[in-house]
């Protein structure tokens, strides 16, 4: 039975579950102390029979993982994240509105990209202000090796497991705001 | 083409920074280098930009001469909801300082930056 719980019980409880099943993984125990050590796993990851996303309610499955063990199936094989980018920049339109887009073009590569707003002020109080981060399209090297755009329609998160391109975009009118973009290179 | 920094704004009028710069990026683990940076501006008569473009490439990904990169550019627009047809386009082969907001000085055909602005009509909160 799912229960409410708060920040830090869940904060505990993760800690725990990654300890644990980084030992099962790999045999030994982490120290808990050793947190800047969550970007130098292996991709070799065995399978993980049991711990795909267990253990938490379902409001509040949330990937806190540290992802030396937090790992997902892809066509029967386990991967991981290899490596992350982050990029954010702020933008502002004082009277009229205003819009920007980004394309990333990299090697085919498994990537999961994600865009947020990290930071937003109104500029006028007494009237409306926008600000609206989203994907906009994707490129993917297909079987054939040629490539093919698919319109993401502002989406905040994609992925594709053979990526060549992603652009995200934003539209923001009588405000300040900060887009944030996370792409997360797996394999 | 440089780039010039210039202010538009008194100091009073500029809005708070909530970071240490406009903009930053940060990796782990290895990430690609980044390559190259273009623009695309869609703007008008006076240079206020509507629509900004970037291409950030990285090593191994598909780089983009002018021509693919506007048209690129256009194809993004239109996906966002953007007419940028009636626009003037400055294409920028190696942007600086990407993450600035810009305008474009329509005479000398370069990005010109901005610093962070109110709006001159932003008021406090009426109760």
């Amino acid at each position: 039975m799912a229960r409410l719980a708060r920040a830090d019980e869940i904060s505990s409880e993760a800690r725990e579950i990654s300890y644990a099943a980084h030992k099962v993984l790999n045999g030994r125990d982490l120290n808990p102390a050793s947190t800047t050590h969550w970007f130098s796993h292996s991709a070799r990851a065995p399978p993980l029979p049991s711990l795909d996303f267990a253990c938490f309610p379902e409001y509040l499955q949330i990937p806190v993982f540290p992802p030396s063990v937090f790992a997902v199936r892809h066509k029967e094989s386990v991967m991981t994240i290899l490596s992350e980018w982050n990029q954010w920049f702020m933008a502002w339109a004082p009277s009229d509105g205003y819009s920007a887009s980004t394309s990333y073009e990299f090697p085919p590569s498994a990537v999961f990209a994600k865009v947020s707003c990290t930071f937003f002020m109104e500029y006028d109080s007494d009237d409306v202000s926008m600000f609206s981060p989203g994907i906009v399209s994707i490129r993917r090297r297909k079987p054939d090796n040629s490539d093919e755009t698919v319109a993401e329609g502002n989406a905040p998160s994609v992925w594709d497991p053979n990526m060549t391109s992603i652009t995200v975009g934003i539209y923001i009118y009588k405000c300040q705001a900060q887009l944030f973009t996370n792409l997360e290179f797996w394999g | 083409m440089p780039s010039q920094r210039v202010s538009q704004q008194s100091k009073s009028q500029r809005a708070v920074s909530p970071v240490s710069g406009h903009a930053g990026q940060a990796a782990a683990g290895p990430v690609p280098a980044i390559k190259e940076v273009q623009a695309v501006a869609f703007y008008d008569a006076t240079g206020r930009i509507h629509h900004m473009h970037h291409v950030v490439v990285f090593e191994g990904g598909k780089s983009h001469n002018a021509d693919s990169a506007v048209r690129d550019a256009k194809e993004k627009a239109e996906l966002m909801g953007r007419d940028v047809s009636k626009l003037k386009v400055l294409h920028v082969p190696h942007l600086e300082h990407p993450h600035a907001m810009h305008r474009v000085d329509a005479k000398k055909k370069v990005l010109v930056e901005l610093e962070p602005a109110k709006s001159s009509s932003a008021t406090t909160r009426k109760r």
